[in-house]
């Protein structure tokens, strides 16, 4: 049984709740709508964030084994000052991007390519293996950054998808009922009342109509 | 300065190498203090983390996620991937769809 809403059986009442009807089942139209649209985009960037992953973690142990040759040619202190030595990368723009209503973030790493120039270490005290893994790690930080901006935007989007899925459940399966159930309790209330009314002036004809009978004898 | 690599001793010199400057070494007794204070700072916008130590402080890192900001990012450190990072996203998957999508991906294994 669905439970009614606590309202006046008028036929005023009725006219406002067949309006709401109409607004909520549109509104749960455009809501599906926008539930299905997440779900693709959702759907979409979980296939590039795995693919996406496979590729970072590839690279990343590929990248290590370069730093740790680096490390046995150089020794890890030659490495450790180079590291230090190194100049500071340009910060990365953060924007964002609006989908469905879903904000979610754009990383624009600045991209340059750097050679042992400019880097910042000298180029006498450090080895080709450090140059190396110099690049190997500056491209294993594009590869995270990518994965920063695809991972937080499935988050975003996977919670939103949460939201809207409450949303569109609840106005299907408790506010839409519901509404419906109290229209028609209106509409049978009012019926009822109809019959009666009928009833008792039928009622009233025949005891009036008896009366005029009576005085005609 | 909005990239801070936290990791252990490797990963901060290879990040060093490609130009990050607010790179953490940590262990795991210090870590949770280290996390408190690039979150405090304030200017950090990208965390890049290593599996392990991520995994090490799991709710707070899933907090901060489900915060949005600063984002977080778990990178594989010199022992391979572990599969933590992929783990944390399936777990979203399962919440939002209802359903596993891609099963979980054997260890690759790194360097010894």
């Amino acid at each position: 049984m669905v439970k009614i809403l606590s309202v006046n059986p008028t036929r005023m009442e009725l006219i406002k709740l067949k309006k709401k009807i109409k607004l909520t089942t549109k509104g749960h139209r455009l809501l599906k709508e926008k539930l299905d649209a997440l779900v693709i985009k959702f759907l979409d960037l979980i296939k590039k964030e795995e693919k996406a992953r496979g590729e970072l973690e590839d690279f990343f142990s590929m990248a290590f084994k370069s730093l740790i040759r680096a490390q046995a040619i150089s020794g890890a202190l030659g490495v450790t000052s180079a590291s230090l030595a190194v100049r500071e990368l340009e910060d990365v723009e953060v924007s964002t991007k609006n989908i469905m209503g879903v904000k979610i973030p754009q990383l624009n790493f600045p991209e340059e390519s750097r050679n042992i120039t400019n880097r910042g270490y000298g180029p006498i005290q450090s080895s080709i293996a450090i140059n190396e893994a110099t690049r190997d790690f500056e491209k294993a930080l594009k590869y995270s950054i990518e994965m920063a901006e695809l991972e937080n935007s499935i988050q975003l989007i996977g919670m939103e998808v949460e939201k809207t899925k409450r949303r569109v459940n609840a106005l299907e399966y408790i506010m839409i009922p519901r509404l419906g159930a109290t229209a028609k309790f209106i509409e049978m209330r009012l019926d009822e009342m109809e019959r009666e009314d009928l009833f008792r002036l039928k009622k009233i004809k025949a005891k009036i109509s008896k009366k005029v009978g009576e005085k005609r004898k | 300065m909005n990239i801070t690599v936290i990791g252990d001793n490797e990963t901060v010199t290879g990040f060093r190498l490609a130009g990050i400057r607010s790179a953490y070494s940590v262990k795991t007794q210090t870590i949770k203090e280290v996390l408190g204070k690039v979150l405090s700072d304030g200017k950090t916008e990208i965390i890049v983390i290593t599996e392990n130590f991520a995994n090490f402080l799991r709710e707070d890192i899933e907090k901060i996620k489900e915060r949005g900001r600063p984002i977080i990012v778990e990178v594989p450190d010199k022992n391979g991937p572990q599969g933590y990072a992929q783990k944390s996203i399936q777990e979203i998957i399962k919440r939002a769809v209802g359903i596993e999508i891609g099963g979980p991906k054997e260890n690759k294994g790194g360097i010894k």
